[in-house]
């Protein structure tokens, strides 16, 4: 039963893609569950989880380092959440595609309002950009604000292990 | 949970606060109806709406839908608003947000100001619109760009201003010194902040000025008239190495009157965009009434400080709400009886809160609520017109909602 119950936020995040792709959206949309959905999803391994917004030039460095992070990290599960207002979606999109990020674990502001979803990531969070949570295996998160550097990360990562 | 029902007044703690919410209006209605096929340009359905009071004291209000910006005013009843006139006739992509929106100022001949931002390609770039209506609002002229530069780059986040002399001020980020940085190499911290004034009632503008260097890029510049009638600008600055406090200058019609000096000292070194710009009343005696946000190891949440002009100085600086979901304060109100609202999320609903003081700054009311919404919410503005402050506010879920907030004779 336990297992059943810690299932369905895997269930519901899969069902957030199926629907995402049967609409033919590409960029998924962000709710105030969809935070616990992933942190169910990616349970047992380290993540991270990246807040940003087209209209945020330090963003674009985080952005560029995304783009890296995909090609020679692969294994490293980067959730990219923009803070956008939903109406921005082709503007988000048109940024990804300009550094070469794919869209399949790019997420979209919803519309239950900014402040109601900044809130369910992280009450204590201004709403400033880049904004980042590291993830651990265990789910312990350790925030940062400003455009992570790849040095940081990879300290991170080996201290995460 | 509260609900603003319509035409409802209370008198909470000897303040008045009457509801003008849409007529019959239940949660959820207006988005329904503004999400239906076409619901028609309106003040509701609109985005990013901006009120002000025109000098007659009728209240007038600017949004953007399907990519023209519009005008409705309300005669009386500030709930009844008459057809939309639109304003530019060709569609442009108009910044529509709480920081970057349409706004709306007036001429002492009845003369009506817009301004917006369009948005160009390529991500930050942007140019500063401007129209004019010389019959009373029926009309609009042909848009114009403001920015004289040439360059497609960054030119937004406009301020509209009108001091009284008449004089008509436009002020925004710019980016043209950066794009000069570059190309000779060499770094430029954040934007600059230009201006330009029409002394001829919006017919022709002075060619653009530069007010400041290092500005934030993405934070609203708040402006206020000064006891000699000049104008100044209150915006988030880059000092050093990326901490974004707030400097202060003041422009007039022939020049740069006081070139910027640092009015907050917070240190919030932030490599990152705060999306969150100021607000600013005149308190007289060559001080200001200030509120800002700041995330620095000093001080967090929204703050209130009177800044002294000739002094240079920030006094009486108090914390006026701590929590991280507490943000874009509003200031309005005559000198003596400065009001300070804006909007915090408690993890159910987005609240308007308010606060009085009755002694220009020195003492305040403490908060109270002036309307909550479940869904999306824009900034909370402050509108003035003859010691009356209004709240004007735009939800996703009830539309745009204009609650009285304080009058002569209200006490805090």
């Amino acid at each position: 039963m336990k297992n059943i119950v810690k299932l369905v936020p895997v269930l519901a995040l899969a069902l957030a893609f199926a629907l995402a792709s049967a609409a033919g959206a590409e960029l998924l949309r962000f709710e105030p569950g969809s935070l616990r959905a992933l942190e169910a999803a990616n349970a047992g391994r380290p993540f991270v989880l990246i807040l940003w917004a087209t209209d945020c030039a330090p963003c674009r460095r985080e952005l560029a380092l995304v783009a890296r992070l995909q090609r020679e990290r692969p294994e490293l599960p980067v959730v990219l959440v923009a803070s956008d207002d939903p109406g921005n979606e082709a503007a988000v999109l048109e940024l990804l595609a300009e550094f070469g990020i794919g869209s399949r674990n790019a997420w979209i502001f919803g519309e239950a309002g900014a402040e109601r979803l900044r809130y369910a990531i992280d009450p204590q969070w201004f709403g400033e950009v880049p904004r980042s949570y590291l993830y651990d295996a265990a789910a312990n998160r350790l925030a940062i604000s400003g455009p992570l550097t790849e040095e940081r990360l990879l300290d991170w990562l080996d201290s995460s292990r | 949970m509260t609900r603003c029902l319509p035409g409802r007044a209370a008198a909470v703690g000897g303040a008045l606060f009457a509801v003008l919410a849409l007529p019959g209006s239940a949660e959820g209605a207006v988005a329904d109806r503004c999400a239906s096929g076409d619901p028609g340009p309106s003040v509701h359905c609109g985005r990013a709406p901006s009120a002000a009071f025109d000098l007659a004291g009728r209240l007038w209000v600017a949004f953007e839908q399907g990519g023209h910006v519009w005008v409705s005013r309300a005669d009386g009843d500030l709930h009844e608003f008459a057809e939309p006139v639109r304003v530019n006739d060709t569609p442009e992509t108009v910044e529509v947000n709480g920081e970057n929106r349409p706004k709306i100022a007036f001429g002492a001949s009845g003369e009506v100001y817009v301004s917006w931002t369009r948005k160009l390609a390529g991500g930050f770039n942007g140019e500063i619109r401007f129209s004019r209506s010389v019959d009373g609002g029926r009309g609009f002229e042909a848009a114009r760009t403001i920015n004289d530069d040439g360059l497609v780059t960054g030119h937004r986040f406009e301020t509209l201003f009108v001091d009284e002399r008449d004089n008509v001020y436009l002020t925004w980020l710019d980016k043209r010194d950066l794009v000069a940085a570059t190309a000779a190499g060499e770094g430029y911290a954040g934007a600059a902040v230009y201006y330009t004034v029409s002394t001829d009632r919006g017919a022709s503008f002075v060619p653009n000025r530069r007010v400041a260097d290092h500005s934030c890029e993405c934070c609203r510049i708040a402006a206020a008239a000064t006891d000699d009638g000049d104008v100044a600008l209150f915006f988030r600055s880059v000092f050093g190495d990326n901490v974004r406090d707030h400097g202060f200058a003041v422009v007039g019609p022939d020049r740069v009157r006081e070139p910027v000096r640092r009015a907050t000292v917070d240190g919030w070194r932030i490599d990152a965009c705060p999306h969150h710009g100021p607000a600013m009343s005149r308190a007289g005696g060559g001080r200001f009434h200030l509120a800002w946000f700041t995330g620095g190891d000093e001080r967090k949440g929204i703050y209130y400080g009177r800044y002294d002009l000739p002094a240079g100085s920030l006094e009486n600086v108090r914390s006026v709400a701590s929590s991280a979901s507490a943000g874009h304060p509003s200031l309005a109100g005559s000198a003596d009886r400065p009001v300070l609202a804006w909007k915090e999320f408690d993890g159910e609903r987005t609240a308007v809160k308010a606060i009085v003081s009755g002694d220009g700054g020195a003492h305040w009311s403490p908060p109270r609520t002036l309307a909550a919404t479940s869904g999306a919410s824009d900034h909370p503005l402050l509108v003035e017109h003859d010691r009356r402050v209004f709240l004007s506010w735009h939800t996703a879920d009830e539309g745009l909602r204009i609650v009285e907030v304080d009058r002569p004779g209200g006490r805090p």
